[in-house]
């Protein structure tokens, strides 16, 4: 029942050093069995995942759960030759590569315009901008396929660069303009004194000053285009050469049997290590960064 | 909503009923007044985009809703024939219908899962760090993955629930295969995949409540069950209305779990307005009619957004 009872206590302990009878150190056992039970419910997907790839297929087929009996990593081997992986990887780096910095850019000059110049139609625009947020991508999937077409870019991995862009700016502008609000505006007027130009004062001061606002929407792009699946499916599926990592996994779901589904466990493995290896190293930032538009917003 | 989240005691109880004597200069916050022309110049590529890439498609949209199109013939107008169509289709009932299932099912199993977490990992459970990096793990990763990864597990034949099933000889369900529960079966991967971004939302809440309130209730004999019953349950509830308008508007964006674990199906009982969109688009090529649930789809949303101002609008003001 007691939930958390002891937690004020700690939070106070550089006040109160009597040690807490060993009844009420322990008493808290069931926190840690619901913690545990939540980390299995979470972690187990992912592990089986994982070590599935190190088990032949005839073993994944009759004993499901089990830890291989002797791991190896034979299936990465069969994968590199049924599965073009790297193309997949290549094509994720690329777009990520392409839209992150064409977005971070944009949406900063953006900002700060709503949160420094003023200028007549600042508030009607900024809320367009916001609207943007609430707008599901689907209403804009046929007419982006028949702009597309008419360009010829249909299967071209840019396709879904500018639309992927369109939609993460309304949030990283809100990001950004809620950070740039807060910088001493006495900063730029003492810049401005001294005779430099608001492009300028962008560049050299607001910018530097904005960084961990920077940092948080370069994070939260970069895995929102690192997983882009729907424009993807769209505008540049009809083109093998063009897939990106989502579409791969699919492709590579359906492609690969029964009898090759170490092979498939490989790919899904190989899909998701490396973004699980960049959450390690920067758990805080990145979850930070995922959840910074809902908290402002 | 940051400064909200951070005091939540003057979001509770509004401003000093005591004013300073002293007249304040109204709070106006002070702006550059740059020329127009460097306002333009900043804030063309971010417009230029959105206008051209969100706003624009939303009215072709509109337009094509309106016509009689596969996107390869000459389109001809049939006015209201598609929204016609719309309020007399089963399948388009259902899909509403199965929204609103991802937003019940979301507001009763990831709030309260979610609150319950947070206090958990807040509190003095050693290991927390250890813990919430296992629980927010699922945020990185795409949605594509994770579907795949559990199709496997609720797979009929193979899969882990059925084979676990199988060893303690009880009977085999058809999990995604069955109708009656493809929906539930993609509901809890759903929870699976987000209940992460909840509790990092309700863990920022709960360290912003002031350790002064706790104190006091402490002195007032209050216990570790009345401390989260009576101050941190309500002064939460600012944070689960803005998180319950995340649900519903993030309820309309529903599409990749379920399109790569069932694509809407069998016979369409996990379907949403965005895989029907989806198919009616893509797979039967009907653009007109696709548009129209596209364009449903964006008054639901329009509809939802007002709501979410509604229920924001009230803190905007105190911070």
């Amino acid at each position: 029942m007691a939930i958390n009872s002891a937690a004020p206590a700690l939070r106070v302990g550089h006040i109160r050093t009597v040690r807490r009878p060993l009844r009420q150190r322990f008493g808290n056992w069931w926190q840690y069995a619901v913690a545990l039970f939540f980390a299995a419910i979470f972690g187990f997907p992912v592990a089986w995942m994982i070590y599935s790839s190190l088990k032949p297929s005839s073993e994944i087929l009759r004993h499901i759960w089990d830890l291989p009996q002797n791991p190896s990593l034979q299936s990465y081997i069969g994968l590199f030759t049924a599965a073009p992986m790297g193309l997949y990887y290549r094509n994720s780096i690329i777009m990520t590569l392409v839209s992150v910095p064409i977005l971070t850019i944009t949406a900063a000059m953006a900002a700060y315009v709503f949160a420094r110049i003023q200028f007549p139609l600042r508030t009607p625009l900024f809320y367009l901008f916001l609207a943007g947020t609430m707008i599901p991508i689907h209403v804009t999937l046929i007419p982006l396929f028949v702009l597309m077409r008419n360009i010829g870019l249909l299967g071209n991995l840019m396709a879904m660069v500018f639309p992927f862009v369109g939609f993460s700016l309304p949030v990283s502008i809100f990001i950004l303009r809620g950070y740039f609000e807060q910088i001493p505006i006495e900063i730029e007027e003492a810049a401005r004194i001294d005779g430099c130009s608001t492009a300028r004062i962008f560049v050299s001061i607001i910018l530097p000053l904005a960084r961990p606002a920077l940092v948080t929407v370069i994070v939260l792009s970069a895995v929102g285009a690192w997983n882009e699946y729907l424009f993807a499916l769209t505008l540049v599926s009809s083109n093998s050469g063009a897939l990106t990592l989502p579409l791969g996994i699919t492709a590579t779901t359906s492609a690969l049997g029964l009898n090759k589904l170490d092979q498939l466990f490989a790919g899904l493995t190989i899909a998701t290590l490396p973004i699980l290896f960049f959450y390690f190293l920067a758990q805080r930032q990145i979850t930070k960064s995922l959840t910074a538009g809902a908290v402002k917003g | 909503m940051a400064q909200n989240l951070t005091t939540p005691g003057r979001a509770m109880f509004g401003p000093p009923l005591v004013q300073p004597p002293v007249r304040r200069q109204p709070v106006r916050k002070r702006r550059i007044r740059g020329s127009h022309v460097t306002a333009i110049v900043f804030l063309l590529p971010a417009l230029l985009i959105f206008l051209v890439f969100v706003v624009w498609p939303i009215t072709q949209s509109a337009n094509y809703s309106l016509l009689n199109w596969d996107g390869v013939k000459p389109a001809t107008f049939a006015g209201l024939d598609n929204y016609n169509k719309l309020l007399n289709d089963p399948i388009f009932w259902r899909s509403i219908g199965n929204n609103v299932l991802v937003v019940i099912w979301s507001l009763v199993t990831q709030i309260p899962l979610a609150i319950g977490l947070a206090i958990l990992l807040t509190g003095t459970l050693k290991g927390s760090a250890f813990f919430r990096t296992i629980y927010f793990a699922p945020l990185v990763l795409s949605d594509v993955l994770v579907a795949s990864v559990w199709n496997w597990i609720y797979n009929a034949p193979i899969g882990m629930l059925n084979s676990f099933l199988r060893s303690v000889h009880l009977p085999t369900l058809g999990w995604l295969g069955d109708p009656n529960l493809s929906m539930l079966c993609i509901l809890i991967v759903s929870t699976w995949r987000y209940l992460g971004f909840y509790i990092v939302i309700y863990i920022a809440a709960i360290q912003g409540i002031s350790e002064e309130l706790y104190e006091a209730a402490r002195i007032d004999g209050a216990n570790g069950w009345q401390l989260q019953r009576f101050i941190t349950l309500p002064l939460l509830l600012p944070t689960t209305r803005v998180n319950a308008a995340l649900i519903m508007i993030g309820s309309l964006k529903f599409f990749d779990l379920v399109w790569v674990m069932s694509q809407g199906g069998p016979s369409h009982s996990s379907e949403v307005l965005a895989t029907y969109m989806f198919k009616e688009a893509f797979q039967i090529r009907d653009w007109g009619y696709a548009s129209a649930i596209a364009f449903a789809l964006f008054l639901l949303a329009f509809l939802f957004a007002v709501l979410f101002l509604f229920f924001t609008r009230r803190q905007a003001k105190v911070t």
